[in-house]
């Protein structure tokens, strides 16, 4: 080896270490001094990405106490309309959560907040791309990833608030049952299978939790990271303007100016999302009370992305065919499973049918 | 692209008098490029004390953060998770919560706003530009790829041996086979779990209401009365099984008009002086129902609106819903309690495949 550089600094003999085995020094000398484009509007997708960070971060804290089991027991803690009440112990860890664990409920807020920051960026950020073209080629097959990672986290949030087992969230569940009852031929199993049997059972929980701290966030990080590295490969789009041109990319190196400004965007956007979330009350479950299946909170509303499910079922008319001994709930059929199957199909295919 | 030629050339005819537009560069589709505006430096690259002013700022906007977070650690401290505050404007709230995410938001929120400025007052402020490599193999790879894909396909067999192919392709087709059979025990078989309801266990049921506990005589209701009841022995079974599956099937509401209202039931009788059971479960997707305007007997469900007129047989007038409330026919007992002659004739709650 006939070495140019001999290291002498500590950092120098790190880096060396690493190069002699990792090759770095190609990694860094082709992707240092990668420019990127500057625009207000090229941050929204930053807010997605760092509201899903701080939603592994504070979802990992609530791991550390949230009990995800339906095993009745009665609630003795220090919040008093409760006390003495039977209730799951999915929702009694959440009222320890909220009530006893310092930083508890300011975590559970922060891991509430941050999930609606996260939809509502991936969606705002999908209608830039969406208005400014940017999903055309090269980038149908980013725009494909982002339609699945907005899916994704819509059925992740929609997880998420199941949890607690609170009356609200166990009324959604309730909903949840139903719709999937209604599948024709499948639907009773596959309800009896997710419920460990009829409805509520004693699975859903600890069964939700496993697919919401596990598998979908699992799922949601690798097409993150692919989402990534094709921006990075591909060069991210730039809006028109002086010496911008089809073939060039204009605007700031990654290093130092965007590892600074991303980096301390991170803490911005994780500093206003604990503010808000130290003086904002979100979902306070303690009002609603543990589930039970004959009552319910006047007015149950999901979540806002979930609104348009909601709506779609709401407003459809009350079409059902009962023939040969089977019953096909139009009713149900058509605006929960058909309407978001067609839409969400046509919102990934759209690159490739729209026409420039 | 004809009126190309009336257009001053692309290079050279700079006739830059009396600000008119530098036709210097084109792109590939002939529109206009302008060139990169050159770059106007700011006050920090000029003046060394402005430059130094920035950078108090920045430190200043550091040493708050920490001094935020800091704070936030003796917050942890200082507060019992119990401890209450009141805050203008927002109320008494938990002071551990408000304190620890307000120090602590701001912390970070300084932290990332320090980075930031120092990014735009101290970093390159000049835009730095990169070139988009096509994404397209030339040629040669293309030609490369297409050849060494061909030449390992051709010596894996795969087409010239197709009994080898085809026993594979069959095999992997039956691949995914066990995996989903091994979901068979997340629920036991639906069987006719749904039709059934704790109410046709026995050819009596006395009725407990849902909020006393007691049970329930004819002459405990008035005209126009609501309650919410569920069978005598629930609390028992619930106890039992662990879970809530019989309540979220066998809860009903009792309602009393005057008989000459009763325009239909679902069989001859089946009331008991005026006096109605209705299940509490929603035919659309099963939220539980508790809402009744006395006049017009209407009952209506909070999720989705459907409306059931329980003087006409638990009819649907209005909503998503396809089918009537189920009834239960009732009476009293040599005691004199109100019960259940029976179960419901028809499953309760949402509908599902099976249900015919
Ligand atoms: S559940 Fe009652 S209207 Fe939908």
């Amino acid at each position: 080896m006939s070495n140019s550089t001999i290291p002498t600094t500590p950092q120098g003999k790190a880096a060396d270490f690493l190069d002699e085995r990792l090759s770095i020094s190609k990694a860094i000398k082709s992707n240092i001094s990668k420019v990127f484009p500057d625009h207000w509007s090229f941050m929204l997708g930053e807010v997605a990405l760092y509201s899903f960070i701080i939603l592994l971060l504070s979802g990992t804290y609530l791991t550390l106490f949230f009990k995800p089991s339906m095993v009745e027991v009665i609630y003795n803690g220090p919040y008093v309309p409760l006390k003495g009440v039977k209730m799951s112990e999915a929702f009694a860890s959440t009222l320890h959560i909220s009530f006893d664990v310092r930083g508890g409920l300011l975590m559970r807020q922060i891991h509430h907040w941050a999930a609606l920051f996260f939809i509502g960026a991936m969606s705002i950020h999908m209608f830039r791309v969406f208005f400014t073209g940017a999903f055309r080629k090269p980038r149908e097959l980013n725009w494909v990833i982002g339609t699945v990672l907005v899916l994704l986290g819509i059925v992740e949030g929609f997880m998420g608030y199941s949890l607690p087992d609170d009356l609200l969230s166990g009324t959604g569940l309730r909903i949840t049952q139903g719709i999937i009852a209604a599948v024709p031929v499948v639907g009773t199993y596959v309800s009896f299978g997710l419920f460990g049997g009829e409805f509520p059972g004693q699975d859903v929980v600890s069964r939700f939790y496993t697919l919401h701290i596990l598998l979908i966030p699992g799922l949601i990080l690798a097409l993150v990271g692919a989402h990534l590295m094709m921006v990075w490969y591909q060069k991210h789009t730039q809006w028109p303007g002086p010496g911008r041109t089809e073939n060039n990319v204009v605007g700031y190196r990654l290093f130092p100016v965007y590892t600074a400004k991303a980096g301390g965007f991170f803490f911005v956007v994780l500093g206003l999302t604990t503010l808000i979330s130290a003086l904002v009350t979100i979902n306070p479950v303690w009002m609603f009370g543990p589930y039970t299946p004959d009552q319910i909170s006047a007015g149950s509303q999901p979540d806002w992305y979930m609104g348009f499910l909601d709506g779609a079922v709401r407003v459809m008319p009350n079409w059902e065919i009962s023939a040969f001994g089977h019953t096909l709930s139009l009713n149900l059929i058509i605006p929960a499973i058909v309407l978001p199957g067609i839409m969400t199909t046509l919102l990934g295919l759209y690159p490739f049918v729209s026409v420039d | 692209m004809s009126e190309q030629s009336n257009l001053p050339a692309t290079h050279g005819a700079h006739d830059n008098h009396g600000g008119e537009v530098d036709y210097a560069t084109r792109d590939e589709r002939g529109r206009y490029i302008l060139p990169l505006e050159e770059h106007t430096p700011r006050i920090t690259d000029i003046d060394p004390r402005a430059a130094k002013r920035a950078e108090r700022q920045v430190a200043w906007l550091f040493t708050l953060g920490g001094a935020c977070l800091a704070g936030g650690v003796a917050a942890y401290v200082a507060f019992d998770s119990r401890e209450l505050i009141s805050v203008p404007t927002i109320g008494r709230v938990s002071a551990s919560n408000f304190w620890l995410g307000t120090l602590i938001g701001l912390g970070s929120f300084f932290i990332g706003a320090a980075a930031i400025h120092w990014a735009r007052r101290l970093m390159p402020g000049e835009e730095a530009v990169d070139h988009r490599h096509p994404l397209r193999g030339d040629e040669q790879s293309r030609a490369s790829a297409i050849e060494q894909f061909k030449r390992g396909a051709a010596e894996s067999g795969f087409l010239s041996r197709p009994l080898v192919r085809r026993t594979m392709l069959g095999a992997m087709a039956l691949f995914p086979l066990p995996l989903v059979v091994l979901l068979g025990d997340l629920g036991p078989s639906p069987k006719e779990k749904l039709r059934h309801t704790m109410w046709g266990d026995k050819r009596m049921t006395r009725i407990v209401n849902q909020g006393s506990g007691e049970l329930v005589r004819p002459e405990d209701m008035a005209v126009g009365g609501l309650i919410n009841a569920i069978p005598e022995g629930l609390e028992r079974i619930q106890e039992e099984t662990g879970t809530q599956n019989e309540r979220a099937k066998s809860s009903i509401i009792l309602v009393r008009m005057n008989p000459s209202e009763i325009k239909a039931q679902q069989g001859e009788g089946w009331d008991y002086e005026g006096i109605l059971a209705y299940s509490k479960i929603c035919t659309h997707v099963g939220c539980p129902i508790s809402l009744y305007q006395q006049r017009t007997h209407a009952l209506l469900c909070p999720c989705h609106q459907s409306t059931f007129d329980l003087s006409d047989a638990g009819r649907v007038v209005f909503g998503p819903a396809a089918r009537h409330m189920p009834q239960l026919r009732l009476g009293v007992d040599a005691e004199g309690y109100l019960v259940a002659l029976g179960d419901f004739a028809e499953p309760v709650g949402p509908s599902f495949w099976e249900r015919g």
